[in-house]
């Protein structure tokens, strides 16, 4: 083997050795679980394109795996997941311990001249076991392909979207967003999901109080089945369409008009009839 | 000295590169013919098929796999949170169905392209194709229905599956932009969006207590066994397309929502069961119910 030949192949070794800040082929960052001397949270202060090369996993339920600081920042898990101590029991789930302050991905605190974080990407992983949130997002974030399980807290809580994640057997909600499409809670502590603008084609089954919370939204071809509160339950004004809800122990579509607003439901169908609220 | 130290670590780097347990530059754990063949994809993957992935984590195909029989299954999950990528190339057994004639799959068999045994808790499957399996293609549904505390969550995204003697896609939580043809069943899931089932022995697309939205189900159960395109149960399916199938456009198990839908059938629209109301509404076709 040449000396050059030799030299190039060793270097190329090493560098694929390094634990983290390591730059893909694509030219995206590519993040590892930390040594112990640079240890947790791995803080991404500059926008750019990171992806995850190996699963992580935190040592308590007070450590934040991943903490981003700047907008414009596209995080793909790759597959991999971030794994905490935290186990929640029950089924549907109605505790979880330990409990903590640690998050799988979080992003709350704004770059520097602005007011919130912004466009904050974060797909195609799993968010397991953290004491605290699985995924907060403040801004305009989007999830896509995450799965949230047993999380102390809410699974996915992203200001902005979600689509195509599954959220089960979290400590609190499973999902809360603004947009919420193409998503399945399952058996989680709270409602399943917590939708405040729009949701379409979403699931949410065996949660322990309502399976989808509409909160001034429009919402439509949502199912929800077996929930332990109400099936739908939306706060007035929003509009619910095309909805299936089911075997809820509470009431399977519940409209809650408070004061002059109100809400619209057509073309929907379940086994009890709509329940309107008016205060 | 130095000449040989980097000698030395060159062929470190060299070894690493060989395909049994071979890891992409991303960390993601590579599968091909040479790695099944060899085992030790993970702890306990005995040489040969079906490889075991036993290790929570990312997994890539880097060649198609070609399975001997209908009773050999391809990939097997026993562990928690895998994402397998397939990566644009397919699983591939023996199995061929057709739906003249005589209808069915030949050989059948026990052998699965991807299926999740207990203990697998989260898995996700996505871009390529599993093909001619003797039982089902995809099969990420523990039959739990989603009761048990430890249940399974299966999704599958951007896949083709065909020629598979059971189901070509059954995974319980989410089916997306993937396509099911001439296989025993075609697709099976909670959520089903923007999917394609067509040529199919029997139903087209199974929906339970979930949502089926901009999805197309066609020609299946040519024989007219009685499937419908599309099967609901406790389930709001909008903006879909279910056309010349055998007997039935819809299948609806009540309360269920069937609205704006495209529907021709030979027998019947939408049929639907159970003492609860359904709603049927707005839909194309002549509504025969």
């Amino acid at each position: 083997m040449s000396y050059r030949l030799s030299k190039t192949l060793a270097c190329a070794c090493i560098l694929a050795a390094v634990p983290s800040g390591l730059f893909a082929v694509d030219g995206v960052v590519l993040i590892s679980q930390p040594g112990s001397a640079q240890g947790f949270p791995i803080v991404i202060s500059q926008p750019g394109s990171y992806r995850l090369d190996s699963n992580l996993v935190v040592p308590d339920a007070n450590t934040t795996a991943i903490q981003i600081t700047a907008s414009n920042v596209n995080l793909d898990l790759n597959g991999f997941g971030i794994f905490g101590p935290t186990v929640c029991s029950g089924s549907p789930a109605t505790s979880c311990t330990p409990s903590g302050s640690g998050t799988g991905v979080l992003a709350t605190n704004p770059p520097s001249g602005t007011s919130t974080p912004g466009e904050i990407s974060v797909f195609n992983g799993t968010v397991h076991g953290m004491g605290n949130f699985g995924i907060f997002i403040l801004g305009p974030g989007r999830a896509e392909n995450i799965n949230a399980d047993s999380n102390g807290s809410t699974g996915i809580a992203v200001t902005g979207t979600v689509l195509k994640c599954v959220a089960t057997r979290n400590g609190s909600l499973g999902i809360a967003a603004r947009i919420v499409n193409d998503s399945l809670a399952v058996q989680n502590a709270s409602s399943g999901m917590e939708i405040l603008a729009s949701g379409t084609g979403n699931s949410a089954i065996l949660n322990h109080a309502d399976g989808i919370v509409v909160f001034r939204a429009t919402i439509s071809a949502n199912s929800a089945f077996l929930n332990q509160g109400d099936g739908i339950n939306a706060m007035c004004p929003s509009i619910v369409l095309f909805s299936a809800a089911t075997h809820s122990t509470g009431n399977d579509i519940v409209l809650n008009s408070i004061g002059p607003d109100t809400c619209a439901s057509f073309n929907n169908a379940s086994n009890k009839p709509a329940v309107i609220i008016t205060n | 000295m130095l000449n040989r130290l980097f000698d030395r670590l060159a062929s470190v780097c060299l070894l690493a590169a060989i395909p049994g347990g071979l890891y992409a530059v991303d960390g993601v754990v590579l599968i091909n013919q040479n790695t099944a063949v060899a085992g030790g994809v993970t702890p306990g993957d005995a040489p040969g098929f079906p490889v075991t992935i036993s290790q929570s984590g990312s997994y890539r195909l880097s060649g198609n796999l070609v399975v001997p029989d209908a009773n050999t299954t391809a990939i097997e999950i026993t562990a928690g949170w895998v994402t397998i990528d397939l990566n644009g190339f397919s699983i591939i057994g023996p199995t061929v169905c057709t739906t003249t004639a005589t209808p069915g799959c030949s050989p059948t068999g026990t052998g699965e392209g991807i299926v999740a045994r207990p203990g697998a808790r989260s898995v996700r499957v996505f871009n390529g194709t599993v093909h001619g399996m003797g039982s089902n293609g995809i099969d990420l549904d523990i039959p739990d229905n989603f009761q048990a505390p430890n249940f399974t969550i299966g999704s599958v995204e951007n896949v083709t599956a065909d020629n598979n003697g059971g189901f070509g896609i059954s995974a319980n939580a989410g089916v997306f932009t993937s396509v099911a043809f001439q296989n025993g069943s075609g697709i099976e899931s909670a959520i089903v969006r923007d999917s394609l089932a067509y040529s199919n022995l029997a139903a087209g697309i199974t929906v339970l207590a979930g949502t089926a939205i901009g999805d197309s189900a066609f020609q299946n159960d040519l024989s007219m066994m009685g499937n419908p395109g599309i099967i609901l149960g406790d389930a709001a399916a909008i903006n879909n397309s279910s056309v010349f199938n055998g007997d039935l456009g819809f299948g609806a198990g009540c309360p269920s929502v069937v609205v704006n839908n495209n529907i021709q059938s030979t027998i019947e629209d939408v049929a639907t069961s159970d003492n609860a109301p359904c709603l049927v509404a707005n839909n194309s076709g002549v509504n025969r119910q």
